[in-house]
This record gives structure tokens, sequence and C-alpha cells, in this order.
């Protein structure tokens, strides 16, 4: 109990921090989550991003900045969270505790990376045929994929680690 | 979202409640908190997209899925006849393959 009460503080303070690093973060502080999420844009749709200077990453031929407002930090916060509830009862002493909470950051950064780029590349593609939806705005549109996009990642990251948890208990009933 | 055999609609709220509270947490209990409200009615517009959105999202997976089902309840009583006349084929087959053996 006093283990799980611990890595809860641990979690909370992990987000508060993130949370306190993105709002007085620029794009150049973000290069750790910017930086792989343009890599796997890049490398899905074929276009060139270059690292700005206090901008992001920059896509002249499609005019498309990934910037601070992209890093996905707020994913980033909500996966840790949930990945921390839900293997909360995995916690039994402070080196489980650990192992938990660096397995739920590791989890919770690949996903947000990948779940970002997926954002990002749909954004993209619905850039290209904004006039395919004229009932909304661009903006709009924008906003209801990134809603969808990142409700639908945290379910699927949340099922697979439902998945994963049950899949580690059976082999360690087995062993 | 894998819920068992029938994901009714309770169920699958039941489900999904983590990843639900965690979205709420982040997109709305955070910068409620942190006085996102006195910015005035742009928030709360985007509020209530954000809070519509993904319960829509949940029902829509029930109801494709029911219709999944029903589709395939459909299937399976249409189906019988022609499966039972493509043993019967199968089962003839065998038959002539064992008489040509002997």
């Amino acid at each position: 109990m006093k283990a799980k009460l611990c890595l809860v503080a641990v979690a909370a303070l992990v987000i508060w921090g993130m949370k306190r690093h993105y709002s007085d973060a620029g794009a150049d502080d973000l290069w750790w989550i910017l930086s792989p999420t343009s890599r796997v844009v890049a490398a899905v749709t074929g276009t060139a991003f270059v690292a700005v200077p206090s901008e992001g990453f920059v896509s002249r031929e499609r005019m498309f900045v990934i910037e601070k407002s992209c890093a996905g930090i707020n994913f980033l916060v909500a996966a840790f969270g949930m990945l921390v509830v839900a293997l909360l009862h995995r916690v039994r002493s402070g080196v489980s505790g650990l192992s938990v909470l660096a397995v739920c950051f590791s989890a919770g950064y690949l996903a947000a990376v990948v779940v970002n780029a997926t954002r990002i590349t749909i954004a993209m593609w619905l850039a290209d045929r904004s006039t395919t939806l004229p009932a909304l705005t661009s903006a709009q549109v924008h906003r209801l994929e990134g809603i969808a996009v990142y409700f639908a990642g945290l379910v699927l990251l949340c099922e697979l680690a439902r998945r994963v948890d049950r899949r580690m208990g059976l082999i360690g009933r087995m062993a | 979202m894998t819920i068992g055999t029938r994901p009714t609609l309770p169920r699958t709220f039941r489900r999904a409640a983590l990843p639900l509270g965690a979205y709420y947490a982040v997109t709305l209990a955070l910068p409620i908190a942190n006085g996102a409200t006195h910015s005035g009615g742009a928030f709360v517009t985007h509020a209530i997209v954000v809070f519509v959105l993904p319960l829509l999202m949940i029902a829509l997976f029930c109801a494709v899925h029911r219709a999944a089902q029903v589709l395939a309840r459909v299937a399976r009583s249409i189906l019988p006849a022609a499966r039972s006349r493509e043993r019967l084929r199968k089962r003839a087959t065998a038959i002539e393959y064992a008489r040509a053996g002997e």
C-alpha cells in the first residue's frame, strides 16, 4: 500500500513536471519529442522536415510546421497517468514501483510519438483535401481529428496494456 | 477494443472508463483547474466538443459491433444450406477416391 501511494505521488510529480516544462518550453526545448515525431511523419509521408530554431520542424514543400503545440505532451501526460493507474496493482515494493514507472513512461513516450505522428499525417492528408468538407472550417476539422485520434490512441494503448498485463500474469503464474 | 462477445453500451463505457477519465483529466480538468473557463466562450465550446466526441465514438463503436454481429447471425442462418451441400459434395468426392483406390 505504501509503495503504491509512493508511486502515485511520484507519478503526480512527473505529470506536474511535464506540464510545467511544456508551459515554459519553446520548440527547441521539446526536440526530444518533436524530432522523433517529425522523423516518423517524414518516413510515412515522404516529406522532408528541416529543424528551424525556435519554430520546430518545417516542411517548405508542404507548407507545414510541426511546432510546440504539435508536440503531443498532453497525450504523453494522459497516457502516462492512465498506464500508472492500469498497472498500479503490480506494485509490491519500491523496485517494482520504479520498474512500473519506467515502463509507463517509456510506453507513454512511444505511444505519444506514434499517435502524434498519425495525427499529423492525417492532418497533412486532410489539409490537401480541405475542399471536401465544406460544412466545417479546416481548424474545426483539425480539432475533431485531434480529439478522435488522441482518444482512439488512448483506448488502444489501454487495451494493449491490459492484454500484456494479463499475459504477464499468466506467465508469472506458470513460472 | 474487444469486450467479450456482446459489447453492450454500459459494458463498453465501463471498459473505456480509464482512457476516458485520463483524456478528460488532461483536456478538461487540468485546463479548468488552471482557470481556462475565465478565457470566455471559446473554451466552453471547445470543452463541449472534447466532452461529447469520445462518447459518440464509443456509441458508434457499439453500433458498428452490433451491426456486424447481426450480419454475422444472418449469414450463419443463410449459410447452413450451402454448407451442407458442400459437405455432401466433399463426401461424394471422398467416396469416389476410395473406390478408385480399390
